[in-house]
């Protein structure tokens, strides 16, 4: 081994071939899909938060664009407003849709407030119609998400991917979609959520 | 406008790739044979198969691996460098396209992607760009762009003259007009819009058959795919992207006053 | 960003499910009640500091559940705060009818 690596040339195929890997890596992850890291608060408890050990999801490309995506799916998208950054909420309303309105949640300056007369993600008493090729997304913890009730619907161009299922951690891997997630109308209360 | 054409990978450029950086390591089961144009020629079988196979079958794969590694990189060079297309609408003549009507040629037009691909950095006022529509996620349009963020756009005709009372706006600043006591900053005026944080107000040359922010209002730069530079009209026939508006044309086009905007607190990390 | 969306109140939202973005008219009419009710739960979490020191937090997510109506065509429209309001409307005109 230890001659063949003296030769330049080896290097330079070597380095040649792992540029080749990296680049059907990244072409795979943009069209097909891949598995990503994810931080942030707003799909909790869906999507766990952990600051040491980052949640992990499979996400699927092809559903890029909003291609195939319906109410209850999660997806993930380049925010309207800072398109560097990618959001990843869920689906409440496709194009036509009628959805709630909901207040927004909490902002920063809440943060050591007390939650007295439900000002925060309250529910609203009218409804709007979610405009022809747009979106509308709401993360799951509505208390601390910024999404479709700030920046209003989310053109479905801003698409990026379907997250398909939450790897890591394990203890609460699952799969997601909106056939798995919009069920029939259970009778009996839903109980709180508790995370450590 | 249709999607990109799906772009075809040509089958025979992973030859040229093995035969430049390729020739397959010689194992010591199959000694390595002068001439390469008989891989499968019948030698005393080997005493052992390697994982990946037998000769045709190895070269085969790296033969399948090389020309999805070109397949790739051609992507890539779209999505990041230069990228062509056909011009359908007349929304931007007499820039692009100003004899469709007569004649029905089209223009091909090369676009310079922006360099984060997709993230509008760098866009100015006045540039050509190509980006996905917000009302067709499939589709792609063509305009200029007119106003930046923060810039006060007045317009001439479109949904900013209607009456916006009881009507929920996209709330960039995290203020709705859902708080009666809110000042909605974006619709202070009938006809005056801001273009929000990270978006762009986009219009058609042609102000008479165009659809644009004055319908749609103004767009993400996320939509945006890049900065149209060259117009191809035909063998021989260049022309660098300007600007072929007569008087009539600007005439119609919103008034524009440059402004500056901070993204809003709410939007910090 | 798109244009202003008109609001709409809960009285005006069965017939406007029946008019379509475009302004016609929707072709078979929908009824609202018709459609599956179907529900999608969604969260309000906070970190609770507990008392005890040396005790890692927990984060509380009390559950908001909204309630779907889907539709034949794929419509799915909200009916959070709509299935209530029907419901009183229901029981005020049988009082009344009464």
């Amino acid at each position: 081994m230890a001659p063949r690596l003296a030769n330049p040339h080896e290097w330079s195929r070597i380095a040649f071939n792992l540029s080749k890997v990296a680049l059907v890596v990244h072409i795979f992850q943009r069209y097909i899909g891949g598995i990503s890291p994810t931080a942030g608060m707003s799909m909790v408890p869906t999507i766990p938060v952990h600051y040491h050990k980052r949640p992990y999801i499979l996400y699927s490309s092809l559903h890029r664009r909003g291609r195939g995506v319906k109410v209850g799916d999660v997806i993930t998208y380049k925010s309207p407003v800072v398109a560097s950054s990618q959001g990843c909420k869920r689906i409440v309303g496709m194009p036509g849709d009628f959805v709630s309105v909901v207040t927004p949640g909490r902002r920063d300056e809440d943060i050591e407030a007390v939650d007295v007369d439900g000002r925060w993600a309250s529910l609203g008493q009218q409804v709007v119609q979610v405009p022809e090729g747009h979106c509308w997304v709401a993360g799951d913890n509505l208390e601390w998400s910024r999404d479709s009730r700030l920046f209003g619907p989310v053109p479905l161009g801003l698409v990026t991917g379907k997250v398909l299922a939450v790897m890591l951690p394990l203890s609460d891997a699952k799969w997601l979609g909106g056939e798995l997630d919009v069920k029939d109308v259970q009778e009996k209360e839903h109980e709180w959520v508790i995370k450590r | 406008m249709p999607p990109k054409p799906p772009i075809r990978i040509p089958k025979t450029s992973a030859p040229v790739a093995r035969t430049r950086f390729a020739p397959p390591p010689p194992t010591k089961s199959t000694p390595r044979t002068p001439t390469r144009s008989q891989p499968s020629h019948p030698t005393p079988p080997p005493p052992r198969t390697p994982w990946y196979g037998t000769r045709p079958i190895r070269s085969g794969l790296i033969w399948t691996a090389n020309t999805v590694a070109m397949g790739c990189a051609l992507l890539w060079v779209r999505d990041h460098h230069v990228d062509v297309l056909s011009i359908k609408g007349v929304s931007m003549a007499p820039t692009v396209n100003p004899e469709l009507h007569e004649t029905g040629k089209k223009d091909w037009v090369i676009v310079r992607p922006y360099a984060q691909s997709g993230h509008g950095r760098g866009v100015e006022r006045g540039d050509v760009v190509t980006f996905w529509k917000t009302h067709k996620p499939e589709e792609c349009g063509i305009k200029r762009v007119v106003g930046l963020e923060g810039d006060t756009v007045y317009v001439k005709r479109g949904y900013a003259l209607d009456k916006q009372e009881g009507k929920l706006g996209g709330m960039p600043d995290g203020l709705g007009s859902l708080d009666p006591d809110a000042v909605d900053g974006r619709m202070e005026e009938v006809g005056k819009v801001v273009v929000p944080y990270g978006h762009v107000w986009v219009e058609g040359d042609n102000s008479r058959f165009t659809l644009d922010s004055r319908d749609y209002g103004p767009m993400s730069k996320g939509l945006l795919m890049g900065r149209v530079v060259w117009i191809w009209r035909g063998w021989g026939e260049w022309v660098r992207m300007g600007d072929e508006r007569g008087k009539k044309e600007k005439a119609r086009a919103s008034r524009v006053v440059e402004g500056r905007a901070e993204l809003p607190a709410v939007f910090l990390e | 960003m798109p244009p202003p969306l008109p609001l709409y109140t809960l009285d005006a939202l069965e017939p406007q499910v029946n008019v379509l973005p475009n302004g016609k008219a929707r072709k078979p009419a929908i009824k609202l009640s018709d459609c599956t009710l179907k529900e999608l739960v969604q969260y309000k979490c906070n970190l609770s500091i507990s008392e005890t020191k040396g005790q890692a937090p927990i984060i509380l997510c009390e559950p908001f559940v909204r309630l779907l109506r889907q539709c034949e065509g794929g419509l799915s429209v909200e009916t959070t705060a709509w299935e209530g309001w029907k419901a009183q409307q229901e029981g005020g005109t049988r009082n009344t009818s009464q």
